[in-house]
């Protein structure tokens, strides 16, 4: 296997700490999905897991730069951290812009931030089918702490929450997709809800709104303003990052959330085997179809009674 | 598909043409990571190796290309990449032909046509 | 210009359309036919070719050339170094000295540059922004070292900030300290230096960057509304430096769209002063601009037809109304221009100005059915693109959240599928391009050695000059650059004792960070 024998020539590097290893390593797992089973189990080592924080919002609304702000002060308390920006490949072309990198190029610098650019390649949910995967290779190679930034909008792009152990949706005020976006998914999966302040609309009235959208008996998430571009303003979100991962540490919430994202893993695996494979078998099936106008249901349930037996 | 990374190099902040050319690679299907204006040789270099790009895209007008270009050759070389690299710009044929001789794969003056660029990448992928 | 298209002919003005209002007279509110009562029947516009390259001494012998040649203006290029504020022997100065300008390190330069050049007799304009105090320090500094008084000089400095951020990209320091600084020289200037413009609003750049004539205008309103509260919030009266504002946009290609283009510009920047700013004066209600013809419409393909576009071009700007104007050479598709390019371009706009019969007349296209309804129509859409901004948080937070950029990158973007798909069409391009690309017989090559000349001089003066002084005043700088101050002055000091560019910027750079890209594609 291709990639299997170029994982061979990597191994001592990524072990070793090599950026270029770890890069080519993550590249192996988009490019040979079938294989990434046993990448995994090659580039395995037991180290501790790492926090992973989620930021998703509307896009334009600033997720890339708080996040830049973010890095100055998580570098303080976390040693080596990967920055992982998602955005959609394109529907049409299936090809995709990646330039949220462009606002963080000051930590370029920095040896121990890595950031890496993915485009979602037709998975639906915001991240890449294989995920779980990247994140294994990252678990093994030794992160402190990972971000992941993707844009969320609708009803689809909430698989951030599956995977981070926080996620912090960012929302703008001036922003009309904002608005959209408390209408639909996203509304429901934020741990923090922060809100870009400005000169403009006082984001009290907002703050407020969002509240009585998001505050029931059972969950009040916390609302937080915050301003890229002040040093108060990124601070104050910082300090609720730290309180909120801290709360959660205590009250087990970690925990859980690990063994759900842990759940989503495996699904995730068995899902995919499970479409590949049948994809595979219904295509077969319906070339060898030659009435194609029938009922629908028709021409499919000879095959589901076959399968699903 | 071809992953490729859209850079600028030095203190040209012109960016209409790489921003043009990034968005028609997407529109073709390929991965464009575009890294913004103000680079240096090393920093395109550190970009490269974490996105792990196939290919990269040099764009610059200022006419500091004779040094700007063969640095960042000597820092692919210092890192051991052998990603190929490819040249935009205002660039006079004479100095087109010597940095092709230094190792640039290809140098295209403004006068190409998108569509000539993208169907290069092909042939050298 | 899509509703336009499908117009093929004006017969008649728009329902209700009333002239006293739409066009006026020029010299007067509106002053949608010329901001002044006898436009070029008086004097034509003034003819100032971008230019530098190189050491100081080269352009200085170069700028006497084109003064030589019938050039009423000089309008100083400076290298990306300097426009940056890195001294010439900084790392990141290699390779980019003295290529796009000329390198100015320190008041030795800025001496030599206009040597024998004098400059009560020259206007000089200066495209300079991040560090525009520290160059327009120097020329102060050189001034009061010949003993000119700051009135008796006249010019421009670019000082345009905000399009750095949406456009050009040589900003340095982030908006807040930028506005500061660039507000420091507009106070400064509205009191000491009255006779130079403070300031030059551009769209040119914009336009350069891929946006439609609409927004070229429409973002450049914005930016100098921006510009204009900063100034009134320091305590300023409007009337007091609102007559010294003045602007820069590009003649592109349809000629008619242009004329309309400044029209409409001259009618919405009237009717800003005058409701939404409240000025008294009618100077201060005159939208007053520089134009420079489009170079990003030059092509390295058939070069000499670019003489053809630039002359079309030239002529929409004169239709315009443009108080100064700079004209391409044929060759700057491939190069920076040569002598002999360069003079071409001057005799473009010399045979406009006497052998057409333009400057006999005020506004010639004015009552035109299709130039009125081009103006309206412009009007209009430029008026839309403003109340968008401001409707989604003003300039500053569209500039960093993108918003603006994205705008004029997609519009770009549009305009090169055209071309692409032959929508548009470009003669030599995708049309009538027989000839395969040639390069122009003979471009203009830089001297080789400019950056190690920069380096031994940069080297020299710091062994001569008083470096006690210059530590201490470097210290005052970073002080002052903390506070809220007016830190013009103490650029003066920091000047005149030798300073460098570079050394000043990296004290504010300090103190003020760096700004870092907000594209959004």
């Amino acid at each position: 296997m291709k990639s299997i024998k170029e994982l061979g020539a990597l191994l001592g590097d990524f072990k070793s700490g090599s950026i270029r290893a770890l890069s080519r390593c993550i590249s192996l797992i988009e490019e040979f999905p079938q294989d990434r089973q046993t990448i995994i189990s090659k580039l395995k080592s037991s180290r501790p897991t790492p926090l992973i924080i989620g930021f998703t919002g509307p896009p334009g609304v600033g997720k890339s730069s708080i996040i830049n702000k973010m890095l100055f002060r998580f570098v303080k308390r976390y040693k080596r951290i990967a920055v992982l920006a998602f955005d959609p490949s394109s529907s049409i072309s299936h090809g995709a812009l990646l330039g949220d990198r462009i606002r963080m190029n000051e930590h370029l610098d920095n040896e121990n931030i890595f950031i890496r650019s993915f485009a979602s390649r037709g998975k639906f949910g915001g991240l890449s089918s294989v995920i779980y995967d990247i994140l294994e290779v990252l678990f093994s190679f030794g992160f402190d702490l990972i971000l992941i930034e993707t844009v969320g909008t609708g009803q689809n792009e909430i698989e951030i929450a599956q995977v981070a152990d926080a996620t912090i949706v960012v929302l703008d005020p001036l922003s009309g997709d904002s608005i959209q976006a408390l209408k639909a998914g996203i509304m429901e999966i934020g741990d923090i809800y922060a809100v870009n302040k400005n000169d403009v609309v006082p984001s009290a009235m907002y703050e407020k709104n969002i509240q009585q959208i998001l505050w029931d008996k059972h969950k009040r998430p916390k609302i937080v303003p915050c301003n890229a571009q002040s040093v108060e303003g990124i601070d104050y979100l910082f300090e609720n990052i730290q309180e909120l991962i801290s709360e959660y540490r205590k009250g087990n919430i970690l925990v859980h959330k690990r063994s759900l994202r842990y759940e989503n893993y495996v699904k995730s695996i068995v899902e995919y085997k499970i479409l590949e494979y049948y994809r595979k078998k219904f295509n077969e099936y319906y070339s060898r179809v030659s009435e194609k106008n029938k009922n629908p249901y028709e021409i499919t349930s000879p095959f589901l009674e076959k399968h699903l037996r | 598909m071809i992953r490729i990374l859209i850079a600028k190099i030095g203190l040209d902040g012109h960016d209409r043409g790489a921003k043009i050319i990034s968005k028609y690679l997407r529109d073709k299907g390929h991965e464009v990571v575009y890294s913004g204006i103000r680079h240096t040789p090393s920093s395109i270099v550190k970009i490269a190796i974490q996105e792990d790009v196939d290919l990269i895209g040099v764009s610059i007008l200022s006419g500091a290309h004779n040094t700007l270009i063969p640095q960042l050759l000597k820092e692919l070389k210092k890192n051991k990449l052998k990603t190929p690299v490819l040249v935009g710009g205002i660039i006079p044929k004479k100095d087109a032909d010597h940095l092709e001789s230094l190792g640039v794969k290809k140098v295209f003056h403004t006068v190409s046509s998108l569509d000539k660029i993208e169907k290069y990448l092909h042939e050298i992928n | 210009m899509k509703d336009t298209e499908q117009q093929f002919l004006f017969d008649a003005y728009g329902d209700g359309w009333k002239s006293e209002e739409k066009l006026g007279q020029p010299g007067k509110f509106p002053f949608t036919r010329g901001i002044y009562q006898n436009m070029y029947t008086g004097r034509p516009w003034t003819i100032r070719q971008y230019a530098g390259f190189g050491s100081a001494e080269e352009t200085n012998a170069h700028f006497k050339y084109l003064l030589k040649e019938g050039q009423t203006g000089l309008s100083v290029a400076f290298d990306l170094p300097t426009q940056l504020g890195y001294d010439s022997d900084d790392i990141l100065s290699s390779g980019e000295v003295g290529k796009v300008g000329v390198a100015i390190d320190s008041i030795d330069d800025m001496e030599r540059l206009f040597d024998e050049i004098d400059l009560t007799k020259v206007s000089v304009s200066m495209t300079i922004n991040s560090p525009a105090a520290i160059i327009l320090a120097m020329l102060l500094s050189l001034a009061q070292k010949r003993n000119i008084s700051f009135t008796a000089l006249r010019g421009t400095i670019q000082n345009d900030i905000l399009k750095e951020y949406i456009a050009r990209g040589t900003f340095i320091f982030p908006p807040k300290p930028s506005l500061r600084l660039a507000t420091d020289i507009i106070e400064y200037c509205s009191e000491y230096v009255r006779n130079v413009n403070p300031i030059s609003i551009s769209g040119y750049h914009i336009r350069e960057a891929g946006s439609s004539a609409s927004q070229e205008i429409a973002y450049t309103l914005l930016n100098a509304m921006t510009y204009v509260r900063e100034v009134v919030a320091r305590g300023l009266d409007i009337d007091d430096f609102a007559d010294r504002l003045s602007f820069f946009f590009s003649a592109h290609n349809h000629l008619f769209e242009e004329v309309a283009k400044f029209r409409a510009a001259r009618r919405i920047w009237a009717g800003i002063m005058h409701s939404k700013f409240g000025t008294r004066q009618e100077k201060s209600q005159m939208l007053r601009f520089h134009t420079q013809t489009a170079g990003c419409t030059l092509l390295a393909e058939e070069p000499y037809n670019n003489i053809i576009r630039v002359t079309l071009q030239a002529l929409a700007a004169v239709l315009g109304g443009t108080q100064s104007l700079h004209t391409n050479s044929y060759d700057e598709a491939l190069a920076l221009p040569t002598k002999e390019s360069v003079r071409l371009a001057l005799r473009t706009q010399q045979i406009i100005a006497h052998e057409t019969g333009i400057t006999d007349v005020i506004d010639p296209l004015g009552g035109s059915y299709y130039i009125e309804h081009l103006t309206d129509t412009l009007e209009n859409d430029i008026l839309r693109i403003m109340k968008k901004v401001e409707d989604f948080g003003g300039v500053i937070t569209c500039i960093e959240n993108g918003y603006i950029q994205k705008d004029i990158s997609e519009e770009a973007y549009k305009y090169e599928l055209e071309v692409e798909e032959k929508e548009r069409l470009i003669v030599g391009k995708n049309v009538f391009n027989t000839e395969r690309h040639k390069n122009a017989k003979h471009l203009f090559r830089h001297n080789d050695n400019i950056e190690i000349k920069q380096k031994k001089l940069i080297k020299r003066m710091r062994k001569a000059r008083n470096n006690q002084k210059v530590k201490r005043i470097l210290a005052e700088v970073s002080k002052i650059s903390q506070g809220r101050e007016n830190i013009f002055p103490i650029l003066m000091e920091a000047v005149s004792h030798h300073c460098t560019i570079g050394e000043i910027c990296n004290v504010l750079r300090t103190h003020w960070g760096e700004y870092q890209e907000k594209a959004t594609l």
